[in-house]
């Protein structure tokens, strides 16, 4: 640092301080207007970014970054394969795969019945694509059959809204029930049931997957369904969660019209459109609020160049230019907003401890509105960059009026009255 | 002769206020040669203070040339006359002495820093100045914690430090009793005897007026 700016730091910390003193109330009045915008602002993205990668999180951990499905029937997993190698090929960010099966089906049990999706996983490398072991909230993320009395019964792991419908627990049996298919034709069907044994439990933390979401190992699934050896495709996990969305166009156009290629960003594509321009709007105004908090700074500083008029004349005498009482100033501002700044850091990670307490003992969340039962907050590098640039930049510009009075100051003005 | 350090050349301080004009200077020319003490007195509002002002560049005149070493300061940037005061000008004011922000050795020490001088080299210059004035015991106190008369020996200290060719003080000694003001002046003649520096000052007290060399008066915008 140059020696000239540590001693205009130096300088204006003894102005903030008046001296020996404590810190006076015009500046701790300014500190804190800045500090709640700071927090407030860092809440609010808090909150977004938070319930943005919730989704996302939710999203990938059932369905990988991609899914890559055949359109018009079920495939053999010799075709599969070939399409396959193709993927790997085009895509470098390609990490892992899994085969799936996904079956429309219904529940019945106690007299009650209501739609599901069961999805058969491969047990072997689902694990690398998608994360359900790390959904599971009861029991665990096992899909061996269960023998019992000579007889097997696959396993399942349903999602929690089934488990308190049909008051499933952990070891208990249920049935369901799948269309089978009885000629070429479509209008054909005949129903088959199958015994299940709960396993897990599944919470998403989304209504329209908790409700309607049965897990089970691929083969029970094949079996049950009458097709064996068939997938319905592959679910993909690339390097990151972002390479999905350019590359399921990439993929679809490679593939061609055969394939149905779905990153996990589609099906809620609204949604997540949504959020970005909430975040946008959200950030504009809270916005606002520090920019009323940047008033109270210039203002502050109008009222220390008036205060100090004879003392910017004993400085200008001492031989201080014009420029220099200038950045005096504008420093005092910057220092104003850096303290501020580092205040609001530390109110606005408070603030989001209080959220997250609220939001468990309250459900302060509208999980209706917004898809999902609660949300962490997430703190993004990204967004806390953004933040403390945009104050420091209010703080600046706030400074620049009075610091351009307290340097146009003409120096005798200042010493001709005792 | 040789020429001057500090010339003044048909120098007028004009105010105007709606109708009324108020010419505070008018044509005032003055040569102040390196090593004189010079005496400027005069009634209350005869442009004493004005004078000073112009002379340290920290005032512009209205008409007339201000010249140092005979280079005209009117037409150098802000950067160079803040240098200029810096290095070769030290002001004692009439009224405002100290900043209040600052502890009595770091107001000495202030001008040295803007210098660019070390924290150490400033402080061991401002530290012989404080125990020349007899005031090293008082260096922690802040201004608010000192009295008049110590203020204002502080306020000389500042304004020596850079070891300035010129000294313009206004009323060094107004607010000071007989004692402290005999120091002063011992002071103020001792730096022009040890370093040839020259003193411009205002002031009313007949019996410092009577220590210098070359007394001017200022009336009614003139030298009398
Ligand atoms: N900005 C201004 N506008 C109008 N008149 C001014 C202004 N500044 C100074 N004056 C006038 O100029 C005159 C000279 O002022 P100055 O302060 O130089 O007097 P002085 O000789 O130092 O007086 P004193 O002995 O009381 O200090 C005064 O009449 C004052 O009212
Ligand atoms: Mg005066």
């Amino acid at each position: 640092m140059k020696s000239t700016t540590r001693l205009r730091i130096w300088m204006v910390w003894r102005y903030l301080r008046e001296g020996r003193r404590f810190l006076n109330p015009n500046i701790i009045l300014a500190v804190t207007g800045i500090a709640l915008g700071v927090a407030a602002l860092m809440i609010s993205m808090a909150v977004v970014s938070g319930y943005e990668t919730t989704l996302r999180d939710t999203l990938v951990d059932m369905e990988g970054h991609l899914m890559i499905v055949r359109r018009g029937g079920f495939a053999r997993p010799s075709q599969e394969r070939q399409v396959l190698k193709k993927i790997k090929s085009y895509l470098p960010a390609y990490k892992a795969s899994t085969p799936f099966l996904m079956v429309e089906g219904l529940i019945v049990h106690n007299k009650k019945l209501s739609g599901i999706l069961l999805e058969g996983v491969d047990p072997k490398t689902s694990a690398k694509v998608i994360a359900i072991q790390k959904r599971i909230i009861r029991g665990r993320f096992d899909l061996a059959d269960e023998q019992a009395n000579g007889k097997r019964i696959p396993a399942a792991i349903i999602g929690k809204g089934i488990a308190r419908k049909f008051a499933l627990k952990i070891g208990e049996i249920f049935n369901l029930v799948v269309p089978i298919s009885t000629g070429y034709g479509t209008a054909s069907f005949t129903p088959k049931v199958q015994k299940f044994v709960v396993r897990g439990v599944l919470g998403l933390g989304r209504s329209d997957f908790d409700d309607r979401y049965i897990v089970t190992d691929l083969r029970s699934a094949q079996n049950f369904s009458d097709m064996p050896g068939r997938i319905s495709g592959w679910r993909i996990r690339l390097a990151h969660a972002r390479d999905a969305i350019p590359a399921a166009t990439a993929l679809e156009d490679q593939l061609g019209p055969n394939y149905w290629v779905r990153s996990w960003r589609d099906p809620n594509r609204n949604l997540f459109e949504a959020v970005q321009y909430e975040k946008v709007v959200i950030f504009i105004i809270v916005l606002l609020m520090e920019i009323a908090a940047a008033f109270n700074v210039a203002s502050t500083l109008y009222l220390t160049v008036v205060r100090r008029y004879s003392q910017m004349s004993i400085l200008r005498a001492m031989g201080v230019s014009k420029k220099f009482v200038r950045q005096l100033f504008t420093t005092q501002g910057l220092v104003i907003g850096a303290a501020g700044s580092a205040f609001g850091v530390l109110l606005g990670w408070i603030g989001c401890r209080i959220f997250l307490k609220l939001e468990t003992v309250y459900g302060l969340f509208p999980g209706k509105v917004y898809k999902l039962d609660h949300v962490v907050l997430q703190i993004r590098k990204t967004d806390m960059a953004v933040i403390l640039l945009v104050t420091l930049v209010i703080c600046y510009v706030a400074t620049l009026a009075p610091a351009r009075r307290g340097a146009k100051l003409n120096p005798v003005e200042g010493l001709r009255y005792e | 002769m040789s020429e001057p350090l500090l010339r003044l050349d048909k120098v007028s301080k004009i105010y105007e206020r709606g109708d009324s004009k108020l010419e505070v200077l008018q044509q005032i020319d003055f040569d102040v040669y390196a090593g004189q003490a010079v005496c400027i007195l005069g009634a209350s509002g005869a442009g004493k203070s004005t004078l000073l002002h112009i002379l340290g560049t920290l005032d512009r005149p209205t008409e007339g040339r201000v010249l140092f070493n005979g280079k005209d300061m009117a037409k150098e940037p802000d950067e160079h006359l803040a240098r200029f005061r810096n290095q070769e000008i030290g002001f004692v004011f009439q009224f405002h002495h100290l900043l209040s922000e600052f502890s009595a050795l770091e107001n000495v020490m202030l001008p040295a820093r803007f210098a660019g001088q070390s924290e150490s080299k400033a402080r061991e210059h401002a530290l012989e100045l404080l125990q020349l004035l007899g005031l090293e015991d008082r260096s922690d106190h802040f201004p608010s914690e000192l009295s008049g008369g110590e203020q204002q020996r502080i306020a000389v200290a500042r304004a020596l430090v850079q070891r300035p060719k010129i000294l313009l003080a206004d009323e060094p000694t107004g607010n000071l009793d007989t004692q402290n003001s005999e120091q002063i002046q011992e002071l103020f003649f001792q730096f022009r005897l040890k370093f040839g520096l020259t003193l411009v000052v205002v002031t009313h007290d007949v019996n410092f007026a009577s220590r210098f060399p070359r007394r001017m008066v200022l009336k009614d915008g003139h030298w009398n």
